[in-house]
């Protein structure tokens, strides 16, 4: 478990109405693009909630975290048999261990997983709270502090998936995008430990480079990139090279696209 | 330009990161176009930089320096100066702002019903308008860069070299005198040349004086107003000194000779002189600053905020110059749009993609979508006959992918339930004392086809042409199935084995082997059961594209689906770009976890006014080929499949990579499009 709280910068509001849905345990839906900070804000929530007063979680650790994919079924979730020498053990997936104990459950881009998961993310987010777990037959009750999180990503998985509205409609959404230059300028600085100004102008290319988001890349440049370039300049990295390898060759493969944003770098930085 | 070409940079070449770097500076979506590429009237001794808020015009090529790089980044400095110009609020100028921060300005001299920008009413208003509008130029395009330099501290030294270049073709300040004179020093002040060597050359304290009252460059944050405001100091320092009412041979106050004529070129060398009427427009021709506000781009500005404000003609009016009629010749082919009552035909307006101008021009096309109504008549029969093996070949195989549809794996290092054959195995090995595979899990996976599929076939006119004819006369043979009691009753109750209609006798087009195709692909997606759709475009000019519906998505299965495929006729040509777009539309709308649009044409993208050269196939293409490019982005997987055998030219530029296919033989055609089929969706 973390000491000290993951840093987070509150955009908005977010910060309150995640606890004032997690004081009623209304299962929590984060929308927004990738690198916008949504795992973070979590990692944060989860910490704080877990040092709240009146807490009575007995998880060792405060947030499970499932990073789902496209063959994530909810066997790997609930658990399954193993093999364990001669013997045929139960364990508990990353779900069961947070229902089990009150941890907070953060499902990341949920619709990747299979159909399967479904079934147990409805059971689990409506008044039941509960968890079906077929091949011990065991219902388990989730554990007062439990509390589900998923995050989603519209602009990306529109074509292919998206979530059921029977699904959508258990979960408080909550809707992240990328900060404002200043705000994103100051989560750069605190993230890689480079100085205001070169945080500034980091802050100010990824609002023009997000401004050719239409152009074969939907979901412009993210705060993560924008981060791992600021510390490739802490580094030593000379920070037009930095820009260069770390957005403009990581966020497109257009020639032309990538020339206009090498450009913005040029001018942008010093 | 003169110069070397080699170290020449042309427009064209970079257009597109120049359009998209324009783009991400001014924060929305803008055209740039070359210089020439503008209407007659265009005054390119003014400038060829010059930016409306809607269009950023650049010179159609830079030679100023001998590094190609440096020229290259001219085209960069020019897009954030105009840019910023435009950015810096000179066309937003509020006239009560102004009136606050300018006291003693004439009364009323904004008149809101004035359909002029409060910026040309001030400047009108103004003793010498057109010499306060060129010191305002000057004085503004100076702030503009000063912004630029600070805000873009990597263009700083691409700024500081097209100064000093464009101070190096300043004429020879000795030769001026009175007037022309001042403005050449406010001129070379703007370029960045150093306030003591500009008073030093002056020989005059007054000059001193006016060099103190252009100080932008020592304000905080300096504003358009502040501009204003040095502007008018400036005039009320020429009135002071009795230049700002000196007329031709009328003395200027200060020196003998005449007031000097306009010194705008660059590297002029002319004496200044001339009959004291320096009223011509415009001001140091940088290739950066360019003339911010000729007429043509301050009339563009003003028409554009207005058009901004209403809404897009329903029909397009004719151009001015064009012929109005032009647009109403009569159809070579006449096109027939058989519809019944209640499937009346719909417009809808399509974006085309101008490749020359870098934009869309929206709302371009009026597409007709008209449901197609037919009789089946002998279709269906003579399908079957004449490709008797071949459909039931294709039946066979679309069975099959609709049968995978559960699927066991084994094998695994983690899963639903044990493999007892891999347990067992693993056990005995481990008796044996033999190294063991601990994959022990399998997993049953469900394979959901969730595929929808449009097909889009090329009906223009030149598919009336007629097959060529086989190499011996024969038609190809196709390997003989057998039949069984499986292939009983496909199609409406028609079995193989009770056709026997004679050979057809007639010429075949290229329309019928396409026909034949799609209705085989027909039986094939029914089979399969994925939901389809059959669509078929021609056109006539860009006011009347035909997009006609055989079948639709949620259309079920029925003989009226014959009837629409025997009413596939030659007609028109081919505006592919916006036929693509509408086919997108329609299948963006379907709910499927795989989309595919398969095309099925005879040549390239033509008609009648598909782009400005009628001998050039190049608009065409490009609009087409942005076309698939916009269906990818909306996740949709393209197909074109042509009979051209000069296909491969132009279709590896249009089509996506390896999305394409040229079949050398027409008859041929109806497989390779199952196939096609096949291959996209497994």
């Amino acid at each position: 478990m973390t000491e000290a709280a993951p840093w987070y910068l509150p955009v908005g509001d977010e910060v309150a109405l995640f606890e004032a849905a997690w004081t009623a345990r209304l299962p929590v839906l984060l929308k927004g693009p990738t690198g916008c900070g949504k795992t973070r804000f979590v990692e944060h929530m989860a910490w704080r909630l877990s040092h709240a007063a009146g807490s009575r979680s007995v998880a060792t650790e405060p947030l499970v975290t499932v990073a789902c994919h496209e063959d994530l079924s909810a066997t790997d979730l609930v658990g399954r048999y193993l093999l364990v020498g001669d013997d045929t053990v139960w364990m508990d997936g990353p779900l069961t261990r947070a229902v089990r104990s009150g941890a907070l459950c953060y499902l990341d881009e949920v619709v990747e997983a299979r159909q399967d998961t479904t079934v147990i993310i409805h059971s689990l987010t409506d008044h039941r709270r509960l968890l079906p777990i077929d091949k011990t037959g065991e219902l388990l009750a989730a554990h007062p502090d439990f509390l589900l999180v998923i995050s989603y990503n519209p602009g990306y998985q529109s074509v292919l998936k998206d979530l059921k509205p029977s699904t959508r409609q258990r979960f408080v959404s909550l809707e992240f995008d990328y900060p404002s230059p200043a705000v994103e300028a100051r989560i750069i600085a605190h993230e890689s430990g480079v100085s205001a100004e070169v945080a500034a102008r980091l802050a100010e290319l990824g609002a023009k480079v997000r401004l050719l988001r239409e152009h074969g890349f939907e979901e412009g440049v993210s705060t993560r990139l924008l981060i791992y370039a600021a510390q490739l300049i802490v580094g030593g990295i000379d920070p037009r090279r930095a820009c260069r390898v770390a957005i403009a060759q990581a966020v497109t493969d257009d020639e032309s696209v990538a020339a206009a944003i090498t450009e913005l770098i040029d001018v942008l930085l010093p | 330009m003169t110069g070397n070409a080699s170290r020449a940079v042309s427009f064209i070449a970079h257009q597109e990161p120049l359009r998209l770097f324009a783009q991400a500076i001014a924060g929305r979506a803008i055209s740039v176009l070359p210089a020439t590429g503008l209407a007659q009237g265009f005054r390119l001794d003014q400038g060829d930089t010059r930016f409306d808020g809607r269009t950023l015009t650049l010179p159609e090529s830079i030679d100023l320096f001998d590094e190609p790089l440096y020229n290259f980044r001219t085209y960069r400095l020019a897009i954030l100066h105009q840019i910023g110009f435009a950015q810096g609020g000179c066309f937003a100028l509020d006239p009560q702002v102004l009136d606050a921060r300018l006291p003693g300005l004439p009364d009323a001299w904004f008149d809101a019903a004035d359909p002029g920008l409060p910026l040309e009413q001030w400047l009108a208003a103004l003793p010498r308008p057109l010499l306060a509008r060129r010191v305002f130029v000057l004085l503004e395009g100076w702030r503009t860069d000063l912004l630029l330099a600070g805000r873009y501290p990597g263009a700083r030294a691409d700024l500081a070299r097209s100064l000093a270049r464009a101070l190096e073709a300043r004429p020879d300040l000795q030769r001026m005198s009175g007037l022309a004179r001042v403005i050449e020093l406010l001129t070379r002040l703007t370029l960045g040349a150093d306030r003591q060597a500009l008073g030093a050359n002056s020989a005059s304290e007054r000059i001193d004086a006016l060099l103190s009252l252009t100080d932008l460059d020592r304000r905080m944050a300096p504003d358009v107003y502040d501009t204003a405001q040095v502007t008018m100091d400036v005039l009320q320092w020429l009135a002071r000194l009795g230049l700002l009412s000196c007329e031709s041979g009328e003395g200027n106050g200060t020196d003998d000779r005449p007031d000097a004529a306009d010194a705008a070129q660059a590297g002029g060398t002319e004496p200044a002189q001339g009959d004291g009427d320096d009223d011509a427009p415009g001001g140091p021709a940088l290739a950066h600053r360019g003339d911010p506000l000729a007429d043509e781009s301050v009339a563009q500005r003003r028409k554009a905020g207005a058009l901004a404000r209403s809404a897009p003609p329903a029909t397009a009016a004719a151009a001015p110059g064009e012929d109005p009629a032009a647009g109403q010749r009569a159809p070579a082919l006449q096109i027939e749009t058989p519809w019944r009552e209640g499937d009346a035909p719909t417009e809808t307006r399509i974006d085309e993609w101008d490749h020359l101008a870098g934009h869309y021009r929206r709302g371009w096309c009026r597409l007709i979508e008209t449901r197609l109504h037919g009789e089946a008549g002998d279709l269906p029969r003579r399908l079957l006959t004449e490709h008797r093996d071949l459909a039931l070949r294709i039946r066979r195989q679309f069975a099959r992918l609709r049968a995978e549809s559960v699927r066991l794996q084994r094998r695994l290092p983690d899963g639903d339930e044990i493999d007892l054959d891999r347990l067992i195995e693993a056990r005995v090995n481990r008796r044996a004392r033999r190294a063991g595979d601990d994959r022990l899990y399998q997993r049953r996976e469900r394979i959901r086809r969730d595929v929808a599929a449009a097909f889009l076939l090329d009906m223009s006119a030149s598919t009336d042409f007629p097959v060529p004819e086989q190499r011996n006369g024969k038609p190809p043979t196709e390997p003989t199935l057998d039949t069984g009691p499986e292939d009983e009753g496909w199609v409406y109750g028609f079995s193989p084995a009770s056709l026997d209609l004679p050979p057809p006798t007639e010429r075949r087009r290229v329309i019928d082997v396409a026909r034949d195709a799609l209705g085989l692909m027909s039986l094939a997606m029914e089979t399969l059961g994925d939901p389809f759709a059959v669509y078929g475009f021609s056109g006539q000019g860009r006011e009347h594209v035909s997009f006609h519906v055989a079948r639709d998505f949620d259309d079920r299965r029925s003989s009226a689906n014959w009837g629409a495929l025997a009413a596939i006729r030659p007609e028109g040509s081919t505006r592919m770009g916006a036929a693509v777009r509408h086919a997108n539309n329609r299948l963006a709308r379907v709910h499927a976890r795989l989309k595919v649009l398969i095309i099925v044409s005879d040549g390239y993208p033509q008609d009648l006014d598909y782009g400005p050269d009628r001998n050039s196939d190049e608009y065409g293409l490009q609009d087409t080929a942005m076309a698939l490019h916009e269906a990818q982005r909306r996740g949709i997987e393209t197909f074109c499949l042509t009979v051209d055998p000069a296909g491969h030219d132009y279709l590896k530029r249009m089509c996506p990579d390896q999305r394409y296919a040229v079949i050398d033989e027409i008859d041929k055609l109806p497989e390779a499009l199952t196939k096609v089929y096949q291959a996209i969706t497994r």
